[in-house]
């Protein structure tokens, strides 16, 4: 089998697909003509550039050869895992309960971290915050809530 | 003098004691975070922009006009002793600057940085205070259709001049704009790709948008990079530099000036380029080359003075026409508007003590920049030597409740979260971020000059593009389109592209 560059066509498959996306939203706006625009013109013009621009980024790496970049796990899902429990908890719980959890979440992704240094981290930035964002600036968030 | 009293009402607002204090603010907290390894300017700001909401429009300018050229400077800091960039536009500085800190010069290097620094700059303000109101009285006579005209200008120039690809880049800005469409239709109110969500009948936000693609991207990058700390303790003594490295480093700093001055004003191009191309220049007209990257005082004099003079100069096009020079003046931009102040030609006459009053506080701020830094460098060290397990934490903490509390809206931290995502995809895919946050933000201006223009011009696109401003504007983008391409076919002949 002929190699190729998995990243560039990856890439241009990204470019092609975000572009699909956005015109088949735009030509369910108006799109009238390029004399007098609808609202789906402008959006309709520039995902078809997308489109192509994707097609000039996969069509030449058909005919080289390069890998595909492996993403750490570790690092990428609980950093997103951590912030994502902070949109969960933040309305519901708190600042406090937010931040100690996204702390604890967020320690997982470095090798390097134990559990005490996790925990005594999480508890420092939990009160960090409440001093800095509640209690200096005035932000208006609830600290710690009951939500039964 | 009307030049004179216009900078004497510019070093009325800037000196006056909220505006220091939050220059001094802005200045200390954006050289912390641009010493935290990885994160940089572009992070530096949107993670500082939400603090700035409660504060009067000048204030906040200076204070995120600091945060900006700070944390220009912090990179540069980490560069020169772990090798490991805050910036892009400081990965040059670690080619020679960590040769130089290695063999225990590392004062040195951080006292050349200080000064072509501070020359870049002080040049970069000099032209901006000259050059920015010169501008202004061209862009009065602009209509809209000039306007879409030096929009499309910065945007190709945005992805044309890249460190990387020229069509990834186009892309990116495409993806920008498309971005950019989402929200309400300004021309008839229609709601474009919404999923009828309410909160997107706004937009996208751009806080949660330059959070999520450079903040949380940039943490994730760099969460367990190859760390070093640094070593030995830098005193006063060992900063001072020998007379002749000074001399030599003189006409280095003025040409990386020129290079940084030009590209910095030129709209849609940034400070990684003009660092990048200066460096090359000085290699080439160096009588030894060979003593590049082994620690050749010059080879940090030059890009560095670069960097600054374009990281000011990029507020030329910024303040005067209201169209970003870089990604960080797209947030600057997006600052002003969130203040209620409409970027264009009128903020001189209109705001004239914010136009001059920024202005005045960049030459305060810089001067404060010297006088910190000298004596806090110790502290910088020390900053560096925790371990970064420690900080990324605080880094996504600061993110989190940074996003939410713009609008006390969990949607913003979700969506910061799906930028974060996406940016990290595409950093995956050999994209750069920073084209797709210049098409978000001058997208829409562009669409909406545009239809403006085709109004005027009762749909007739010959009366549109046959005017002497916008034909001339419009040939030098399919100029440098043309270039572009040209660039990228003779890349893909080489096949292997030389990385500096």
């Amino acid at each position: 089998m002929k190699s190729v560059d998995k990243r560039d066509l990856a890439a241009g498959a990204a470019l092609i697909a975000i572009g699909l996306i956005f015109a088949v939203g735009s030509v369910q706006l108006r799109i009238g003509t390029a004399r007098s625009m609808g609202a789906g013109f402008f959006p309709l013009i520039f995902s078809v550039v997308t489109v192509v621009i994707g097609l000039l980024v996969a069509v030449p790496a058909l005919s080289r050869s390069g890998d595909l970049v492996v993403p750490p796990w570790r690092p990428f899902l609980s950093v997103i895992g951590s912030i994502a429990l902070f949109s969960a908890v933040m309305e519901t719980f708190g600042l406090v309960p937010a931040v100690a959890g996204t702390v604890c979440l967020a320690a997982l992704a470095d090798r390097r971290s134990t559990v005490l240094s996790a925990l005594l981290l999480a508890a420092g930035l939990a009160v960090a915050c409440w001093v800095l964002f509640v209690l200096a600036l005035g932000l208006p968030m609830s600290v710690l809530r009951n939500p039964f | 003098m009307d030049l004179l009293s216009n900078l004497a009402l510019g070093f009325d607002v800037a000196f006056s004691p909220a505006n220091l204090l939050y220059c001094f603010l802005g200045v200390f907290l954006g050289t912390f975070i641009g010493v935290l390894p990885g994160i940089g300017a572009l992070a530096a700001v949107s993670m500082l922009l939400p603090v700035t909401f409660y504060l009067e429009p000048t204030t906040a300018l200076v204070m995120l006009g600091g945060v900006y050229y700070g944390a220009e400077y912090g990179g540069s800091i980490a560069s020169i002793l772990i090798n490991l960039p805050g910036t892009p536009a400081s990965a040059v500085t670690c080619l020679d600057g960590y040769p130089l800190s290695r063999a225990g010069r590392a004062g040195v290097a951080l006292f050349m940085t200080t000064l072509a620094s501070f020359v870049g700059s002080a040049i970069g303000i000099f032209i901006l205070t000259m050059f920015a109101p010169l501008l202004v009285k061209v862009a009065l006579a602009f209509g809209p259709a000039e306007y879409f005209a030096v929009m499309l200008l910065g945007l190709v120039a945005a992805a044309a001049i890249t460190q990387g690809s020229a069509v990834k880049g186009i892309g990116m800005v495409t993806v920008g704009i498309l971005i950019g469409t989402i929200g309400t239709d300004i021309n008839t109110g229609v709601w474009r790709f919404t999923f009828d969500s309410p909160y997107l009948i706004d937009g996208v936000s751009l806080v949660a948008l330059a959070m999520g693609l450079f903040g949380i991207t940039e943490v994730i990058a760099s969460i367990n990079a190859r760390t070093t700390s640094p070593t030995g303790d830098i005193t006063l003594r060992s900063m001072l530099p020998r007379g002749e490295e000074v001399r030599r480093s003189i006409f280095p700093m003025l040409r990386g000036t020129g290079i940084g001055a030009f590209f910095g004003t030129l709209p849609g191009t940034g400070q990684t380029i003009a660092s990048f191309v200066s460096y090359a220049v000085e290699k080439r007209v160096s009588a030894e080359p060979s003593r590049f990257g082994k620690g050749a005082v010059e080879g940090i004099a030059a890009p560095e003075a670069a960097n600054n003079a374009s990281a000011l100069t990029a507020f030329v096009p910024t303040l005067s026409l209201g169209i970003p020079g870089s990604a960080t003046m797209a947030l600057m931009l997006g600052a002003m508007m969130i203040h209620g102040i409409t970027p264009g030609p009128l903020v001189i006459t209109n705001h004239p003590d914010v136009f001059w009053g920024v202005i005045a506080s960049f030459w305060i701020g810089n001067v404060l920049l010297v006088l910190l830094n000298v004596p806090l460098i110790g502290i910088w060290v020390r900053l560096l030597r925790v371990p970064y397990q420690f900080l990324y934490p605080a880094i996504i903490v600061l993110i989190c409740v940074g996003v939410y509390s713009v609008n006390s809206n969990i949607f913003d931290v979700v969506l910061a979260l799906l930028m974060g995502v996406f940016g990290y995809g595409m950093r995956l895919l050999a994209f750069e971020p920073a084209p797709l946050l210049i098409g978000f933000v001058l997208g829409p201006m562009m669409e909406e000059n545009l239809r403006r223009g085709l109004l005027l011009a009762r749909g007739d696109y010959a009366t549109l593009v046959l005017q002497p401003i916008t034909g001339t504007i419009l040939l030098l983008t399919a100029v440098l389109v043309v270039w572009s391409v040209c660039k990228t076919l003779r890349a893909g002949r080489r096949a292997v592209a030389s990385e500096i």
